[in-house]
């Protein structure tokens, strides 16, 4: 049987939260409100963001939920169709996504740092209030998606990647053979946010993303859904307090071996 | 027409580029280059249709999106000063200043074999890069004379044609068409970090 493996974090070395080349694919705080904003406003609310995202573009979004009839068959019911925008800078790096009853600062590889993220973030969410007006938050969450890629050796396509992440599918290889990919979720409860963390781990192919590497997928998900804080001052000290949590979730889930990639 | 051989297009390229400034100065890595003016010197390569001129497609804006937000994916294996001169030089090739009615878009199979050739040929010296009026991303390392040029194609295969300048000062050719992820393997008899690496 596989099992989830997860090591000890106290056998690990804790380093300082910045590496030189952070393996960060894609780093979201997201915010979801109670009431959706018109199409008009939306559009409105998305000028206002032209002159830090000058690249813009649309999407349709349909939302429908399946529900089984009596006989078990599924039906597809359509409940809506939303347009959503895509801001993003020129080189795409910064992006801005806006939904009727939500909005995410995304900041895509290479990873600018905490420090400028958060700053963005913060002139983003006054931009956002400026021009929608007070709306009741009601789910604040934090996204890293980390891509871990390990080199392989020329004339072998195996990686053991327990040398590189703690946390991994286990199996019974002297029965199975090498693992040759694996996919994985886990939901942790995480009090110090009053929320939990969805983490998702998997081996990325075949083929592998990136020639001569095994790449490894690490992602975080911090999730506040419970009297998510509305005013400013404590939805930034709850977002502090992820970003810290995020750290110590991820050096937990690295070896100083994966760390030596990084430097 | 007649194709001719890599020598030929080698040699006719860079003679064509220097009487209509469109081929690429070695020494000015920056300016892109459109193989429609190159096609007729070399139809094995650069197979184009020349029906047709004037604006960007509209998915073209889509495309440069897609390729920068794609070229994050690689972030770790790319320097700042490689992923700003990449960007610089995509803006540059999709540019309506420089567009003609029939030129397509990149292709997004022909950037991702260039970026997983890029992450294994490990160039410290940026190439040259031009688009096939079909939309395959171009790539050239060297100088006048010696160089080697490659055109990347869907599924990770790359056309590729060097010019070799040997002691006494013979000159070498070949060509092939092979895999990305084995170009360095089959590049190896030229001595091929002459061209990539720097200084």
């Amino acid at each position: 049987m596989m099992v989830f493996a997860q090591h000890k974090a106290d056998k690990l070395t804790i380093p300082g939260s910045s590496y030189a080349r952070p393996p960060i694919i894609e780093a979201v705080i997201e915010l979801r409100f109670r009431e959706a904003l018109g199409a008009e406003e939306l559009a409105r609310v998305s000028e206002r963001f032209g002159e830090v995202y000058p690249d813009q573009r649309e999407e349709t979004e349909t939302e429908f939920t399946i529900t089984p009839d009596p006989t078990g068959r599924p039906i597809t019911q359509t409940r809506g169709t939303f347009q959503n925008f895509l801001r993003a800078s020129q080189d795409q790096r910064e992006a801005l996504v806006l939904k009727p009853a939500a909005m995410a600062v995304v900041d895509r590889a290479p990873y600018a740092g905490w420090s400028a993220f958060f700053d963005r973030f913060k002139r983003d969410w006054r931009i956002w209030t400026r021009a929608a007006g007070p709306r009741r938050i009601e789910r604040v969450g934090m996204r890293y998606i980390n891509r871990i890629d390990i080199p392989m050796l020329a004339d072998r396509q195996i990686v053991h990647q327990e040398n590189y992440v703690t946390v991994h599918v286990q199996s019974p290889e002297h029965i199975y053979g090498a693992t040759m990919g694996y996919e994985a979720r886990a939901v942790y409860a995480l009090a110090s946010v009053g929320g939990h963390f969805l983490l998702r781990t998997t081996v990325l192919g075949p083929p592998p993303p990136v020639p001569g590497y095994l790449s490894v997928l690490l992602d975080f998900d911090l999730v506040r859904e419970t009297e998510p804080p509305q005013d400013e001052n404590d939805l930034m000290t709850l977002l502090a307090t992820m970003r810290a949590e995020k750290n110590k979730i991820f050096n937990a889930a690295i070896t100083d071996k994966a760390r030596e990639l990084f430097q | 027409m007649n194709a001719l051989s890599p020598t030929q297009f080698l040699n006719d390229a860079w003679t064509l580029g220097k009487a209509t400034d469109t081929w690429l100065d070695p020494r000015d890595r920056t300016r892109p280059f459109r193989a429609r003016d190159l096609h007729f010197l070399a139809p094995d390569l650069f197979a184009v249709e020349m029906e047709g001129m004037g604006n960007p497609e509209p998915e073209s804006h889509e495309i440069l999106a897609w390729a920068k937000q794609h070229t994050s994916q690689f972030a770790v294996h790319l320097s700042t000063a490689h992923r700003q001169r990449l960007f610089a030089q995509l803006d540059r090739l999709h540019d309506e200043d420089e567009w003609e009615e029939g030129d397509q878009p990149m292709r997004r199979d022909s950037f991702i074999t260039f970026l997983h050739g890029i992450v294994v040929l490990k160039p410290t010296r940026w190439p040259s890069l031009g688009m096939t009026h079909d939309g395959y991303l171009l790539a050239s390392w060297g100088g006048a004379v010696d160089h080697v040029s490659a055109q990347f194609r869907a599924d990770d295969e790359v056309r590729w044609s060097l010019t070799q300048e040997q002691a006494g000062g013979k000159l070498v050719h070949a060509s092939g068409l092979n895999s990305a992820l084995e170009l360095r393997r089959f590049l190896a008899p030229y001595d091929p970090d002459h061209w990539f690496r720097a200084g």
